[in-house]
C-alpha cells in the first residue's frame, strides 16, 4: 500500500502541478486549491505530529526529537521536519517497502524484524495521534480534503487490521502531563488547554469563534492564545463553559489510544464545567 | 467504502506511466521523494515570481540550463536560470541531476553570476603597448594573438626548441585535455601548481598505493579524522562536507588536526591543535597504539601489505613469515608513544590515547583526509599522509564502505577522439633531475632554474593562474616575466585581471564556469560520474533552435572557451598537416576540417561512457543533448575493493611470478574503458605486463604500485636515495622547535577563506563583501608578550624579506604559532584591472630589493552595477606570499609553506600591506633548500631521471626518462 500512502502523502504539501493528477487518481471530488490547504494546514490543523504529542502543544520539543530518535535507532539520519505528517507517511511507506523479500530463514527474520519496526512506528507516532486529527478534519474540513482524510483514515484502519500492534500507551502519551493547575498561574492553565496532549482534545480557531458566538462575546483577531484569553476577559464564565461543551463530545476512537483521549478529553470537561460555576 | 487495494493499483500504474517518460511523478517541495528542486521535465519552460515584484504576482519564465562551477576544483552541478524574455542567465542554483554535488552549493557556486556579470571583467584580446608591466594596452583581433602565438611555437617546433613552450595551469579545467594539446605538439612544457598544492599528500598516498589522491566515504563512516579544515574549505569541500555531515548526523565521530580554529575544529569532536608539523608523529603513535595492542586488521595485512618484500630486502637475516613481520612491526614504531607525540605536537597524552581509542573502534569505517595544510606546509609533509593511510592500512579500511577509497576507482575519464602519443623530450625547467621524486612539475621554482641555467621561454602561457601573487617569491617572478632574455612572449589565458597578467604580451579572456566546455570527474565518494561544464548561453539558444558554430557567438564580448581555442592554436600551427600536428584537431567525420567541440564531446559521449547511450537513448536525446540537457551522468554508483577483482582468465596467458607475488602476462591489455591516470607498474624483464598480483592463490588485481600490494615498504624511495624514509616515519619539518632561531615562530600561511577561492574569486562582489581581509593570528600570550592588540601592525619578517599586517588577537590558534590566510592582499600597479578586491599599489625596485606599498585600498565606483558604488570595505589584506622564499620539499618536491618568522610591532615608517624583499636572498634560500634535494645524477638505480611508474600529468615517451649529461649551473 505504500504508492497509496506516498501519494496521500504529496496531498499535505501545498498544491502544485501534480495535484490535479493525485486527486483524479484518489477520487478527490475536486482538486485542493491554495487557499482550501492554508485554511486548513496553516491556520486549524498544523500537520505536524509534535503540536498534538508535545506538553507544550507546539512544533518541536521533545515528541519531535522522540520521532527523530526512532530514524536514528534504525541508523537513518532524521530529516530536517521529522514529525511532519508528509515525512510520517513517507517514512511509513519506506518501512513498508523496506522489508526484504524471501523464503530463505535470514530473509524472513529480516522481515519480521521491519515488520515490527513498522508496527512500531505506526503505534507510537501516527495512530498516537492522526486518528484524532482526523476526526477534527472531518468536522472542519472541506469536502475535498475530508475525502482524502477519509482515504487516509481507511488506510490506517486496513493497517491496524494488518499489524500486530505493541501493548500499553505509546511513550508520547505516557509521558504527557496533565492540565496545569487552574489556580496558580492562568497563562499556564490556557498554555495547557492548547495542548492536545494535556487537554485531550484540539481546539482550533474556528471552535474559538464557535465559543464566543455562543457566549455572545466578541472574537478578537490573533492566534488562539491571545483570542482565548480575550474571550475569558469577557466572560469568563460562558467561556469556559463553551470550552467545556466541546470537550466534552470527544470522538469515538478506538482502542487503548482512543480511551487516553477520551479520558483526558472528559477529565477536562469536568474541570473547566467546575471552573465556569466558580466564575458564575 | 474505500477500495484501497484498486487506490493502489491506480497509483501504481500512474506512476510507472509517469516515470517512463522519464517524467517525475512527486514533483515540488514534497517530503515524499525529497524533490525540492525543479522538476528536470520543466526545466525548458519553468516559471518562477519575481521577488523584487512582490507584493505583485510578476511571473518570470525561465530556461534552466546545467553547468558546473569553475571555482574551485569540486565542479559542483550549477543551474543556470536563462530568462527567456531577456534571454540573460538570472541565477545559478544547484544542479539536484548532479551525483558529487546532489543540488548543493557554497557560496562560490551562485556567486558565478558575479562573476559573468563583472562590470571589470576582461572581454576582449588585449595586446600590450609599450614595457612589460606598463599597464598600457590596446585591443587585438583573435587572428592577431593566435597567428603570433602560432608561428613562434612553429619556430619552436622546427627549430628543435621545444623545451621554449610552456603552459603553466592554475584551476584545471578537463582532464588531460590541454595535456593531450601539448603533447600532439611534441612539446613537455605542461607546468600545473600542484607544487604549491597538494604535491606533498599526492606523494604520500602514490607511494603507498600508486595513486595519488584519497577518496573517503564520508557518509558511511564511523569515525572520520581530518588533517584539515576539510568542512568548509578543502577539495571536494562541498560534496565531501554533506557527506561529513551526514554522517555526523548519524552519530560518527570527527577527529581533526588544525592548529587553528577553523570552522571545520568548531564542528569536531576532537579538535587537536597539533604544533605545525608534528602531525605524523601523533599518527604513529596512534598507529603504534593498534600494532601494540593488536588492533589491526591481521588479515588485511597478510594479504595486501608488501611485508614479505620488506623483510626480504631489509630484514634478510630474520624470520621472513608473516608472524616474523608482525614481530617486526611491533619494534618499528615503539619510540612512538602517546608521551612522546605529546612532547613533539604540544597535545595532551591523554587526548591522543583518547583519540587512539577512537581510532581502534572505527573497524573498516575509517575515513582520513589529508589534502594541503600540514602536508603542505612541512618539509617531510608528504609523511603525514603516508603516517595518515596507514591508519587505514592497519585498520583495513581500504575501499570499504565508510573507509578510504583510493580516487582512481572513484573516478570516470572517458578516451577521448584523439590520443597524441608521448612527446619524445623532457624538458628539466620544469622536472629537473635534481628532485627525481618530485610528484609534479617544480613549477615555482622556475624564476630560479631558469636562471641558473640561463634558460629561455619563447612562448609561455598561464592559464587561469597568477604565479606573481600565488606562488611564493612572486618578486622573482616578475624579474622573469620582465626579461625579454628570458621570455619571448606570455600570453596570460585569464577570465578576470590578475597580477601576473599585467606583465603579460597578450592577454587573453577565456570563460568563467557558464562560459566554456569541460568534462570532469571526482572523487565525492565511492562512486564514478561525469560531469559537464558547458556554456550556458550557447545551450540555451540552440534549445531555441539556434545553430551556433563557435562559442564566441554567445559569450559576452569577444570571450572564448578553450577548447576551441586550443583546436585553433593546434590548427594555425600546422596549417597543412606538415609537421603531423593537425590531425589533432581535426575532425573524424568530415577530414580536412577543423574538430568542433559538438563532435569531440558527441564523440566521447557516444563511445566512451558505458551505460550513457542507452539512458539517452530511451529519453529520445543524443548522448549530447542528454548530457547539455542534464549536466552530468553517474558511470557507476558503487565501486568498492577494485584489488580484490580477479584477474579473469583470458588475461592469464603466458604468466611469469615474482619472489613476492607480482603477476605478469604476455596476454594483451584490454582496451581500457577509464583512462583515468594511476601508477603504471614496469614490466618484467621479458617485457610482460603487470596484470595483478597472487594473493592466497588467485590471482588479483591487487593495487598500481611496483609490487601490486600496498606498498608499506616502498621500494622505490629506497631505491632512490631515501632508504631512511621508505617506511611510514616522521620527518621533522623546517618549522620544529629544533630548527628554528631564537624568536623565531612559525607562520601558517596555508589556510583558506571558506567562500573566497584563490585569485579567481575577487571578481565576485557577494564574497569581496563577507572576506576581504587576512590579518595575523596571534595567541593573546604572545600578543601581550610582544605588546600589540588587535587592530595594531606588526611587521612580520621572513627569510627574504618582511610584511606588514594588522593583528587579530584570539585565542583560536596555539601560543607561539601565527597564521595568516593566503587568499588576500590582491593587488594592481594601475587604475585599470578589477577594483572590488584589489588595492593600488606601488612597486619600486632597486637592484635585488624590491618593495610594494599600498597607495589605496578599495573604493566604490560608478559602474554598470550599481552595487560597485556601494563597496563600503576598503581593507583587501596583505600579499604575504611576496615575501616567503621557496622550500622544494627534497622528495615530494611541494613547496613547504610554513615559515620561520619573527614578529613585532610594526616600526615607524611601516604602513600597512608593505611588503620589503631581496630577491638576492630568495636565491640563497633556493640554494640552501637545493642542498637538501638527492638528485637523479647521485642516486638513480637505473641511469633514468624519474621511476617510470610514478604518475606524470604528462607523461614523456621511455626513452625521453635517460639521463643525460649533469646541467651547468653558471647562469646564476
Amino acid at each position: 500500500m505504500s504508492e497509496l500512502l506516498r501519494c496521500l502523502a504529496v496531498l499535505v504539501e501545498p498544491p502544485g502541478a501534480e495535484t490535479e493528477r493525485i486527486a483524479a487518481l484518489l477520487d478527490l471530488p475536486d482538486t485542493p486549491q491554495g487557499w482550501e490547504y492554508n485554511a486548513i494546514f496553516l491556520e486549524q490543523l498544523y500537520p505536524y505530529a509534535s503540536v498534538y504529542l508535545d506538553v507544550s502543544g507546539m512544533m518541536g520539543g521533545e515528541a519531535r526529537d522522540r520521532i527523530a530518535g526512532f530514524w536514528r535507532a534504525l541508523g537513518e539520519i532524521p530529516p530536517p521536519e521529522p514529525d511532519h505528517l508528509g515525512t510520517l507517511l513517507g517514512a511509513y511507506a519506506s518501512l513498508a517497502d523496506a522489508a526484504p523479500d524471501g523464503v530463505e530463514a535470514p530473509a524472513k527474520r529480516a522481515r519480521a524484524a521491519w515488520q515490527r519496526a513498522r508496527a512500531a512506528f505506526l503505534w507510537e507516532h501516527v495512530l498516537s495521534w492522526l486518528p484524532l486529527w482526523l476526526a477534527k478534519l472531518e468536522q472542519i474540513g472541506s469536502p475535498t480534503y475530508v475525502a482524502w482524510g477519509r482515504t487516509l483514515g481507511a488506510w490506517l484502519t486496513s493497517e491496524v487490521a494488518a499489524l500486530r500492534l505493541p501493548e500499553g500507551l505509546p511513550a508520547h502519551l505516557q509521558a504527557a502531563s496533565d492540565l496545569e493547575p487552574p489556580g496558580d498561574d492562568a497563562e499556564a492553565f490556557i498554555g495547557s488547554l492548547l495542548s492536545p496532549v494535556r487537554a485531550g482534545f484540539i481546539l482550533t480557531p474556528t471552535d474559538l469563534a464557535s465559543v464566543a458566538a455562543t457566549a455572545g462575546v466578541a472574537l478578537r483577531a490573533g492566534e488562539r492564545r491571545y483570542a482565548l484569553k480575550a474571550l475569558l476577559a469577557q466572560d469568563a464564565a460562558a467561556t469556559l463553559e463553551g470550552l467545556a461543551e466541546l470537550a466534552a463530545a470527544p470522538p469515538a476512537l478506538a482502542g487503548p489510544i482512543g480511551v487516553y483521549w477520551r479520558q483526558r478529553s472528559l477529565r477536562t470537561s469536568r474541570l473547566l464545567r467546575e471552573l465556569a460555576a466558580a466564575a458564575r | 467504502m474505500t477500495d484501497l487495494n484498486e487506490l493502489e493499483r491506480r497509483v501504481s500504474a500512474a506512476r510507472r506511466d509517469v516515470e517512463g517518460r522519464g517524467e517525475t511523478f512527486y514533483p515540488g517541495p514534497s517530503r515524499v521523494h525529497l524533490a525540492s528542486f525543479p522538476p528536470k521535465e520543466r526545466w525548458d519552460d519553468w516559471v518562477e515570481l519575481d521577488s523584487r515584484a512582490w507584493p505583485e504576482r510578476e511571473e518570470h519564465r525561465y530556461m534552466l540550463v546545467p553547468t558546473t562551477c569553475f571555482n574551485c576544483e569540486s565542479a559542483c552541478g550549477l543551474l543556470a536560470y536563462v530568462d527567456r524574455d531577456s534571454m540573460q542567465v538570472r541565477k545559478f542554483e544547484g544542479n539536484p541531476e548532479h551525483p558529487g554535488s546532489r543540488g548543493r552549493n557554497c557560496a562560490k557556486g551562485p556567486a558565478t553570476h558575479n562573476q559573468i556579470t563583472d562590470p571589470d571583467r576582461i572581454l576582449y584580446p588585449l595586446k600590450r603597448v609599450g614595457e612589460r608591466g606598463a599597464g598600457k594596452w590596446e585591443r587585438c583581433s583573435w587572428d592577431d594573438a593566435l597567428d603570433d602565438l602560432a608561428g613562434r611555437i612553429r619556430t619552436c617546433l622546427q627549430e628543435d626548441r621545444h623545451n621554449e613552450v610552456m603552459y603553466h595551469v592554475g584551476r584545471p579545467g578537463e582532464d588531460g585535455f590541454t595535456e593531450r594539446v601539448i603533447a600532439s605538439w611534441g612539446v613537455d612544457g605542461h607546468n600545473s601548481h600542484t607544487n604549491v598544492c597538494s604535491a606533498a599528500a599526492r606523494a604520500g598516498y602514490a607511494f603507498w598505493t600508486g595513486i595519488d589522491r584519497p577518496s573517503p566515504d564520508y557518509a558511511n563512516a564511523d569515525v572520520i579524522l581530518l588533517i584539515s579544515a576539510h568542512l568548509e574549505t578543502g577539495h571536494y569541500f562541498n560534496p565531501h562536507a554533506q557527506r561529513i555531515t551526514e554522517a555526523r548526523q548519524r552519530g560518527a565521530k570527527v577527529i581533526v588536526f588544525d592548529t587553528r580554529l577553523s570552522n571545520t575544529a568548531t564542528h569536531a569532536d576532537y579538535w587537536l591543535a597539533s604544533y605545525p608539523g608534528s602531525e605524523a608523529a601523533v599518527l604513529l603513535a596512534v598507529a603504534n597504539y593498534l600494532i601494540q595492542n593488536d588492533l589491526y586488521d591481521r588479515e588485511f595485512m597478510r594479504r595486501w601489505f608488501n611485508w614479505q618484500e620488506y623483510m626480504v630486502k631489509e630484514r634478510p637475516d630474520e624470520d621472513a613469515s608473516f608472524a616474523g613481520f608482525e614481530a617486526a612491526l611491533k619494534g618499528l614504531y615503539t619510540e612512538y608513544t602517546f608521551d612522546f607525540a605529546a612532547q613533539e605536537s604540544g597535545l595532551d597524552a591523554d587526548v591522543i590515547a583518547e583519540i587512539a581509542q577512537v581510532v581502534s573502534t572505527a573497524g573498516t569505517r575509517l575515513s582520513t583526509h589529508n589534502w594541503r595544510s600540514a602536508g603542505a606546509g612541512n618539509e617531510g609533509g608528504w609523511q603525514v599522509a603516508r603516517c595518515l593511510f596507514f591508519l587505514n592500512a592497519l585498520t583495513g579500511s581500504v575501499a570499504t564502505p565508510g573507509g578510504l577509497h583510493p580516487n582512481a576507482w572513484n573516478k570516470f575519464v572517458p578516451k577521448p577522439i584523439h590520443v597524441p602519443s608521448h612527446p619524445q623530450t623532457w624538458n628539466e625547467l620544469n622536472w629537473p633531475a635534481d628532485y627525481p621524486l618530485a610528484m609534479y612539475e617544480l613549477s615555482f621554482l622556475l624564476p630560479h632554474i631558469m636562471r641558473e641555467r640561463d634558460a629561455r621561454l619563447e612562448v609561455y602561457f598561464s592559464r587561469v593562474y597568477n604565479p606573481v601573487w600565488t606562488n611564493p617569491d612572486g618578486f622573482a617572478w616578475i624579474e622573469m616575466l620582465t626579461d625579454p632574455k628570458r621570455v619571448g612572449l606570455y600570453a596570460a589565458l585569464t577570465p578576470t585581471w590578475n597580477e601576473t597578467a599585467y606583465f603579460a604580451d597578450y592577454v587573453l579572456p577565456m570563460g568563467h564556469g557558464a562560459e566554456r566546455h569541460d568534462i570532469h570527474s571526482y572523487e565525492t565518494h565511492d562512486a564514478q560520474w561525469l560531469g559537464f561544464r558547458q556554456p550556458v548561453m550557447r545551450a540555451a539558444r540552440e534549445r531555441l533552435g539556434e545553430k551556433i558554430s563557435d562559442t564566441r557567438q554567445s559569450n559576452p564580448g569577444e570571450v572564448w572557451e578553450e577548447n576551441e581555442f586550443w583546436i585553433e592554436l593546434t590548427w594555425r600551427i600546422d596549417p597543412d598537416g606538415e609537421l603531423g600536428i593537425r590531425g589533432f584537431a581535426e575532425s573524424k567525420a568530415n577530414p580536412g576540417t577543423k574538430l568542433t567541440v559538438d563532435e569531440y564531446y558527441g564523440h566521447i559521449f557516444e563511445n566512451s561512457v558505458p551505460g550513457l547511450p542507452e539512458v539517452a537513448g530511451a529519453e529520445g536525446r543524443t548522448p549530447l543533448e542528454y548530457m547539455r540537457q542534464y549536466g552530468a551522468f553517474e558511470v557507476t554508483p558503487l565501486v568498492g575493493p577494485l584489488y580484490e577483482e580477479r584477474i579473469g582468465e583470458e588475461q592469464l596467458e603466458g604468466l611469469a611470478e615474482d619472489l613476492f607475488g607480482r603477476v605478469y602476462t604476455s596476454a594483451p591489455a584490454p582496451a581500457p574503458v577509464n583512462i583515468v591516470p594511476t601508477g603504471a607498474p614496469e614490466p618484467d624483464a621479458d617485457g610482460r605486463r603487470a596484470v595483478g598480483v597472487r594473493v592466497d592463490g588467485e590471482v588479483l588485481r591487487g593495487f598500481p604500485t611496483p609490487s601490486g600490494r600496498l606498498e608499506f615498504y616502498s621500494p622505490t624511495l629506497a631505491q632512490w636515495g631515501w632508504r631512511d624514509a621508505a617506511l611510514p616515519t616522521y620527518i621533522k619539518s623546517h618549522v620544529h622547535p629544533e630548527r628554528m632561531d631564537s624568536g623565531q615562530v612559525p607562520l601558517i600561511s596555508t589556510f583558506r577563506l571558506p567562500v573566497q577561492i584563490h585569485t579567481r574569486s575577487a571578481n565576485s562582489k557577494w564574497l569581496d563583501e563577507i572576506a576581504h581581509t587576512n590579518p595575523l593570528w596571534l595567541h593573546p600570550s604572545h600578543a601581550s608578550e610582544i605588546g600589540v592588540a588587535t587592530g595594531d601592525l606588526v611587521r612580520v619578517e621572513t627569510q627574504t624579506g618582511h610584511f606588514v599586517v594588522k593583528a587579530w588577537v584570539t585565542e583560536g590558534i596555539r601560543p607561539g604559532v601565527v597564521a595568516c590566510s593566503h587568499h588576500m592582499g590582491r593587488w594592481k600597479l594601475h587604475d585599470s584591472g578589477q577594483r572590488q578586491l584589489m588595492a593600488t599599489a606601488d612597486l619600486n625596485n632597486d637592484g635585488s630589493n624590491w618593495g610594494l606599498r599600498r597607495l589605496r585600498g578599495a573604493q566604490p565606483f560608478e559602474s554598470s552595477d550599481p552595487d560597485t558604488a556601494r563597496i563600503w570595505w576598503t581593507d583587501v589584506g596583505v600579499h604575504q606570499n611576496l615575501a616567503f622564499g621557496v622550500h622544494p620539499d627534497p622528495v615530494s618536491g611541494m613547496h613547504c609553506w610554513h615559515q620561520a618568522v619573527r614578529v613585532s610591532r610594526a616600526g615607524e615608517g611601516d604602513d600597512y600591506g608593505d611588503i620589503a624583499v631581496d630577491t638576492e636572498r630568495s636565491r640563497e634560500v633556493y640554494r640552501e633548500w637545493l642542498g637538501r634535494a638527492r638528485g637523479a645524477h647521485e642516486h638513480s638505480p637505473d641511469g633514468t631521471r624519474r621511476p617510470f611508474w610514478l604518475i606524470r600529468p604528462l607523461k614523456p615517451n621511455r626513452e625521453a626518462y635517460r639521463l643525460p649529461e649533469p646541467v651547468s649551473r653558471d647562469g646564476d
